[in-house]
């Protein structure tokens, strides 16, 4: 019986290990890359208040910023390459002011070029990420992983 | 030696004054005074020269009018440090709604204020609010009173006609108009109500012009405005990437009427002319 178990063990650990060295070659994550990651995440979430006024000044998005529905969070793409970047989310203020990040999934068939925009918070009943709903993405400032 | 002294001491003086004097034309001067609405004294508190709320009903011993000197006055205490949207919260008191500014009171609204207003607390509160934001960012330029008039306009009334003055020989006052519009009838948006829809998206990149669709959130009465979505793209060698979506009221290839306030949740397009 625990010989079992400690088989089931073994199987997990190799299969992880082969989906993370999998997503590290498909993705070419590196030291480097998982900094830049970190780096750009962590002046977003501290200069996003400045990066948000830019974004309002050279948009317009004025009237939006004064209620409070704007705000600026890092945003991830996935799909196209990686990108790392700020996202300016725009929206109800009420859910505006719950998102931390923005996912980005690309793709492409033939010609066509589909794109769907994530913004995400973190519920605190559960602990788990939802989608916020009546928020978007207005501008993206991002670069390559 | 003295002389040497005179010139950084008189340089510092003029930058510090300069410095003053700039915080001063900067930031808005709240005040406040009684007017005159359907002949009932009111008590209304101006930043600027915009009245951001307007008191028709007494509290406890105090007037209007002192009631205004006292939000005014809680209003000036919190503008010592500068002022953003998220400093402002709406809470539920009793029956009624309070503002808040970092946690302390700014001001009540009973729900006899509400109904001397037309308007739910709720509504009202967030109103008063948002012309409180909007003056802030206007910084005092001059508007006129619209707290009467927003309230009025959450529930489909006209607004009452005022009059005001500072205390105590009232004036007649002048039409409404909104900072945010330089001028423009101001409409009342309900912020929190979420809607979604697809419009045609139009994509200037640096490869070339795209078309197809695009899916837009935001609060409801924005989203019924939106006509299409302009994109505009730049593509640095795959290094980095800037895009910014702008839902737009009118279909132009000259004019970007933007929409406040939407932005966009998906797109799908197709090349239309390569560079």
């Amino acid at each position: 019986m625990r010989r079992r178990g400690n088989r089931i063990a073994t199987v997990l650990l190799v299969v992880l290990l082969c989906a993370s060295v999998a997503a590290t070659a498909a993705w070419g994550l590196d030291l480097g890359s998982i900094l830049k990651v970190g780096g750009i995440g962590l002046m977003v979430s501290q200069f996003g208040g400045q990066i948000d006024k830019f974004i309002t000044s050279a948009l317009g998005e004025r009237e939006a910023a004064v209620v409070g529905a704007t705000k600026v969070v890092p945003i991830l793409s996935l799909g196209q390459g990686g990108y790392v970047g700020a996202a300016q989310v725009v929206g109800n203020p009420d859910s505006v002011r719950k998102v931390k990040a923005v996912f980005q999934l690309e793709g492409s068939i033939g010609s066509f070029r589909p794109r769907i925009l994530i913004p995400t918070y973190v519920d605190k009943a559960q602990g788990t990420p939802e989608r916020a709903k009546g928020v978007g993405v207005s501008a993206v400032v991002e670069f390559k992983i | 030696m003295r002389k040497r002294l005179l010139i950084p001491i008189a340089v510092s003086t003029i930058v510090v004054g300069a410095l003053v004097a700039a915080a001063a034309l900067t930031a808005p001067t709240v005040t406040a005074r009684s007017a005159t609405v359907e002949g009932r004294a009111v008590g209304q508190v101006l930043m600027g020269d915009t009245a951001v709320l307007e008191l028709f009903t007494p509290a406890g011993r105090s007037t209007p009018y002192q009631r205004a000197q006292a939000v005014a006055d809680r209003l000036r205490t919190a503008m010592k440090k500068p002022l953003r949207a998220e400093d402002f919260a709406l809470s539920a008191t009793g029956a009624g709604e309070s503002i808040h500014t970092r946690g302390k009171l700014l001001v009540s609204v009973s729900p006899a204020e509400a109904a001397a207003h037309h308007a739910t607390a709720f509504s009202l509160a967030r109103t008063w609010r948002d012309q409180i934001l909007q003056a802030l960012s206007a910084k005092g330029t001059a508007t006129e009173p619209v707290a009467t008039k927003s309230a009025a306009d959450a529930t489909g009334k006209p607004a009452a006609a005022s009059s005001a003055a500072p205390e105590p020989a009232p004036v007649e006052s002048k039409p409404a108009s909104d900072p945010v519009t330089g001028g423009a009838t101001r409409t009342a948006v309900d912020w929190t109500a979420n809607a979604q829809k697809w419009v045609p998206i139009f994509s200037l990149e640096t490869g070339g012009a795209y078309i197809g669709a695009a899916q837009i959130a935001g609060p409801k009465a924005q989203v019924e405005k939106v006509k299409g979505v302009a994109e505009l793209r730049l593509d640095f060698k795959g290094f980095a990437r800037i895009y910014a979506y702008v839902p737009v009221s009118t279909i132009s290839l000259t004019k970007l009427d933007r929409v406040q306030g939407v932005s966009v949740w998906a797109t799908g397009d197709l090349q239309l002319v390569g560079f």
